[in-house]
């Protein structure tokens, strides 16, 4: 069972936490491999008792009710037609989830929006200029981020000399005292963005095999009083930083973090335009400080940025994946409703026409179906390309 | 499923009830998906090497090798 397990639930993690085509294809083709074993198991050949097991065992992945005792949960589920419904509603089911999800989170997002949200702006993320940067530079060592930046803001410039000042404290480098090196800070004029914290510099010190990056940013902190030019720097290390940064009583700001295409490592902190207490989760659950103590209906809290279009993207992407998953083990079911069978010692328990040409007929039709599908699907493909 | 149900009949009683929900079934799972899979292939198959439609559709033709499948199929 680990074999099949631990790989699935490995793969649906990086998929979520990386939603590259690498994890998607890795997943998907997972999932196949495990729905094709499944249908092994329905061969009477003699299994060991191992290998019956691990295929009785991947059956979970073929919507096989039994397998996890639906019957015993719910006592209306053990007429097989009410199992057959069951099976057959499930993308229903699915559909109507990915549904409440969807509007539940637009609701909630109406009830207690983001900041900046709020006042309508547009959801700024460093993280995706990021990438754009580094896609574009993908296969170098070194960019010049800064003239990268400025291709993309080239509208506002902030001066970054007095970033050489070597009495920088840790918080204004994000890091604690002692943990990063302060004083290797790029000079130059970086363009920034109203609440988006710039790129100054990026070094990759695989010259000197020293596997330490450092991304130094400069930015402006925007509050709702005033505007404060202040030269933000942050480093990273390349393990990563985590919300270190969220909880050190800084609850402004957040940190994302990013592997990009080989070369870096790189997390940069975005300074929210409105100072609040939380999010509506790390409040919900307790928060981490004390400032998230404030009670989260007092307007106080925000769900996520809803982004409709996206959102509703991201639902569509999810539900194809997973008719595309489940179309052969639901076809499959569907199918087996026409499969019957005929006991020999015993007077015909299943059918009154459930002689020998009924099981055969149907089952050829089975095999014929899936056969003519899977040809129709491969040919597709070669048919689309030309 | 039916193999594991002995005391169903099948197109007699309630079996014979649900047919037009199998037939459904049947309809819309094991010939409408996949039409419907082809037909959005189709829609999209001057676009399928675009990263969005990748991410959204890759699962039905990640598999197919454009240089391989042709040399093959140029050698019939």
């Amino acid at each position: 069972m680990c074999i099949v397990f631990v790989p699935l639930v490995l793969g649906i993690v990086l998929f979520y936490k990386n939603t590259s085509l690498f994890h998607l294809s890795s997943t998907a083709i997972l999932l196949d491999f495990v729905q094709v074993c499944g249908l092994f198991a329905a061969l009477s050949l003699g299994w060991s008792s191992q290998a019956g097991g691990y295929l009785s065992g991947v059956t979970f992945f073929n919507f096989n009710v039994d397998f996890v005792a639906v019957p015993c949960a719910f006592g209306s589920t053990r007429s097989y037609f009410n199992r057959f419904i069951f099976i057959m509603v499930f993308p229903l089911a699915i559909a109507a989830v990915f549904a409440l999800i969807y509007t539940g989170w637009a609701l909630l997002a109406r009830v207690w929006p983001h900041p900046d949200q709020q006042m309508g702006r547009q959801k700024t993320s460093a993280f995706t200029v990021l990438r754009t940067v580094a896609t574009a530079k993908g296969k170098r060592t070194k960019f010049d981020a800064n003239s990268e930046w400025s291709k993309h803001y080239p509208s506002k410039v902030a001066d970054t000399s007095s970033l050489q000042s070597s009495n920088l404290s840790g918080r204004d480098l994000g890091v604690e005292h002692g943990q990063g090196d302060p004083t290797l800070v790029i000079p130059g004029s970086v363009p920034v963005s109203d609440d988006l914290v710039a790129v100054s510099a990026v070094t990759k010190a695989e010259v000197t095999g020293d596997q330490v990056s450092k991304i130094l940013v400069a930015g402006r902190l925007n509050t709702d009083q005033h505007t404060v030019d202040l030269p933000v720097v942050s480093e990273v290390q390349p393990s990563g930083p985590s919300s270190e940064h969220d909880a050190d009583g800084d609850p402004n700001g957040y940190t994302a973090t990013e592997t990009v295409n080989n070369a870096y490592t790189v997390s940069m902190r975005r300074r929210s335009s409105v100072a609040h207490n939380g999010s509506f989760l790390k409040t919900l659950l307790g928060g981490h400080s004390a400032s998230w103590s404030i009670p989260c209906f007092g307007g106080s809290c925000w769900v996520p940025y809803f982004e409709p279009h996206k959102r509703f993207d991201q639902v569509i992407d999810a539900y194809l994946l997973f008719l595309t998953m489940a179309h052969i083990p639901l076809s499959r079911n569907c199918l087996s409703y026409f499969r019957c069978v005929t006991v020999p010692d015993r007077r015909y328990l299943v059918s009154a026409q459930a002689s020998d040409f009924c099981w055969d007929f149907w089952r050829a039709v089975e095999l014929t179906a899936f056969w003519i599908l899977h040809a129709v699907r491969v040919a597709g493909r070669r048919v689309l390309y030309w | 499923m039916q193999y594991e149900s002995p005391d169903v009949e099948c197109f007699t009683g309630d079996h014979l009830r649900m047919l037009p929900f199998a037939v459904l079934c049947v309809v819309v799972y094991s010939v409408g998906m996949v039409i419907g899979f082809f037909l959005v292939l189709y829609k999209h198959r001057d676009s399928l090497s675009d990263l969005s439609v990748k991410m959204r559709y890759g699962a039905l033709y990640r598999l197919f090798r454009y240089a391989t499948s042709v040399a093959c199929w140029s050698k019939l």
